[in-house]
């Protein structure tokens, strides 16, 4: 087993927090009254809590633990994708761009949209490739979440099978989650984003503060341990044997078009009280978007320089063993953060982080779940708007119905050498369609629904990106060392930046081809005159 | 690579101001979201009085 410092008083701590923000769950409930509530909030928060709930949704222990992975294994090279992350907010919240639009148009969800631009075939194909993405996205949340309680919390074990306790916890958690996501609603998730915001902000800062004052780590040594080990090669993101320009380009990409379109992040966009706040939000939010990524990335570092000086880890952690099972990288961070800081801070940082799971947790269930009632169940059953009773009901039978899929997939699935690498994948089934659409759709007036069919179908290419490691070490095996190595130049940024070329042509292609018949087309502006 | 190398240079300074501005942000966030919860409350609530009253003249 690992030591760590955590101790009853810890699980005490967690216990009472986690029935705190459940009793405030139900409390807060009180306030739900229509669909409206239950999804945006009711359109009713104003700047602060807008851009408290905007962080607090991003402010997850998933968001902390592929952060920590990837500073573990690529070092400072990581931190381009926070710099990426707070500049992208602050330029759409300085311009508008696309956002306020979004906001002016009063949507319950992303893929409304396509039906007022275009047409209900596109919202539902809309609908439907979003949902797919977003909870194979979500797909490994509850197993990144419990691989963080076990190790921190001191259940974890070296060279020992820890998949029982792993999925234990999993399951527990899909259902803490599950419960809290049906009782709540939209309400809910604003006002515990709000308190995560607060805790984990203390939390977050408190462990960066223990990593710089502690005698083995401290910002020097972390800087030579890694200048040791990979060279240039930890600072410089486009240095070849660091992350390379192809997956730095397809992350700028990825990060712009995720802020305008991806559900739980886009979905604060429409539930401000009016576009000046969305903007608001947007523009001040950004350093939360920095800080989310860029701290525990530091943690991640620091439990690197932590390994390295520890006998027994050291080899648990070497090149070697992180090579044959890539997933391993996430039980640094946990265990660093159970040595480094002291029992009852502990348990407080570990109770924010679990809140701030079930918080994620809520959020996307809500905003997939949304996305399935409002955008495929409603225009099938041939409406524009479910009853509010009917609303709510599918919603939360979908929560479940994604819940099931979850506990399946986390206890099934193993996790990735990189997490953020099998998240930008699976964003990018909807991100590049989604994202051409809804730019082409309001920016250019030749735009049409043949376009938008065409490239968000070819979205779909990007589920090739899952099985991009599989098959290269099937063909590996079978045909002979030239031919591999260009199977192996076809990887994930190229398949990811690929399928974003080839959803602009089809939506170029396709609405030049295929012109809608209406001359005035229902642009933002119209539809929400009308 | 040195502690004065043109990159840890950079990330210094990237982590210090992305740093320095998130933990002001969160400074002003806190106390001007607790009264956002409070007005979010409230409107709820008058929301739901009027769609309770019935219509004036029926």
């Amino acid at each position: 087993m690992f030591d760590t410092n955590f101790t009853c008083l810890d699980w005490v701590i967690v216990v009472v927090y986690l029935i705190g923000t459940g009793c405030l769950g139900i409390y807060v409930n009180r306030h739900v009254h229509n669909a409206s509530d239950y999804l945006v909030g009711g359109r009713g928060s104003g700047t602060a809590l807008s851009i408290a709930s905007f962080i607090g949704t991003g402010l997850g222990l998933v968001t902390l633990m592929y952060a920590a992975m990837d500073g573990f294994t690529h070092g400072f090279s990581f931190l381009f994708i926070p710099v990426l992350g707070m500049i992208v907010p602050m330029v759409l919240g300085a311009t508008g761009f696309v956002i306020r639009r979004l906001r002016q148009m009063h949507l319950t969800t992303i893929p409304e949209y396509y039906q007022r631009r275009f047409n209900r075939r596109v919202r539902v194909t809309a609908g439907i490739i979003c949902a797919l993405a977003g909870i194979l996205n979500m797909g490994l949340f509850p197993k990144m979440g419990a691989t963080f309680i076990t190790f921190v919390t001191g259940m974890g074990s070296v060279g020992e099978d820890d998949d029982v306790t792993v999925n234990v916890i999993t399951t527990l958690l899909i259902l803490l989650a599950l419960a809290y996501t049906v009782v709540g609603g939209m309400v809910a998730v604003i006002v515990t984003d709000y308190i995560q915001l607060v805790v984990l902000s203390l939390g977050l800062g408190l462990g960066l503060w223990m990593c710089f004052i502690n005698p083995v780590l401290g910002w020097d040594n972390m800087v030579h341990t890694f200048a040791a080990a990979k060279g240039e090669a930890a600072f410089n993101p486009v240095h070849p044997q660091s992350y390379g320009w192809i997956f730095v380009i397809w992350m700028m990409v990825q990060i712009f078009t995720a802020a305008m379109c991806w559900a739980p992040e886009a979905t604060r966009a429409l539930t401000t009280r009016d576009e000046r706040t969305t903007k608001l939000t947007f523009f001040f939010g950004s350093p939360g978007f920095f800080a989310r990524m860029a701290i525990p990335a530091l943690w991640g570092i620091a439990a690197f320089c932590f390994m390295q000086n520890h006998g027994q880890l050291s080899e648990y952690f070497s090149p070697q063993a992180l090579q044959q099972h890539g997933g391993r990288a996430a039980e640094a961070m946990p265990l660093l953060m159970g040595n480094l800081l002291p029992t009852g801070l502990l348990g407080l940082l570990v109770a924010g982080l679990m809140a701030a799971l079930m918080s994620t947790h809520d959020s996307y269930f809500l905003a997939w779940a949304s996305v399935i009632s409002q955008d495929i169940v409603a225009p099938l059953k041939g409406v524009d708007r479910l009853s509010d009773r009917q609303s709510i009901l599918y919603t939360r039978v979908s929560v479940v119905a994604i819940a099931v899929f979850l506990l399946t997939w986390g206890i099934w699935y193993e996790l990735p050498e990189s997490v953020w690498t099998y998240m930008a994948v699976t964003g990018t089934i909807y991100l590049s369609g989604s994202s051409v659409a809804l730019i082409g759709g309001m920016y250019w007036r030749r735009a049409s629904s043949t376009g938008a069919l065409w490239c968000m179908l070819g979205g779909l290419l990007a589920i090739s990106g899952l099985f991009v490691k599989p098959v290269q070490s099937l063909l590996a095996g079978i045909l002979n060392e030239e031919i591999a190595d260009i199977a192996r130049w076809f990887n994930e940024p190229i398949c990811g930046l690929g399928v974003y070329a080839v959803c602009f042509c089809l939506f170029v292609t396709g609405s030049l081809l295929y012109p809608d018949k209406s001359e005035t087309l229902p642009g933002a502006e119209k539809s929400h005159e009308s | 690579m040195s502690p004065d190398s043109p990159w840890v240079i950079f990330w210094k300074v990237v982590l210090t101001v992305g740093l320095t501005s998130f933990f002001l942000l969160v400074v002003v966030v806190i106390p001007f979201g607790a009264r956002d919860i409070m007005r979010l409350f409230k409107k709820l609530d008058a929301a739901r009085k009027q769609e309770e009253e019935p219509p004036v003249g029926s």
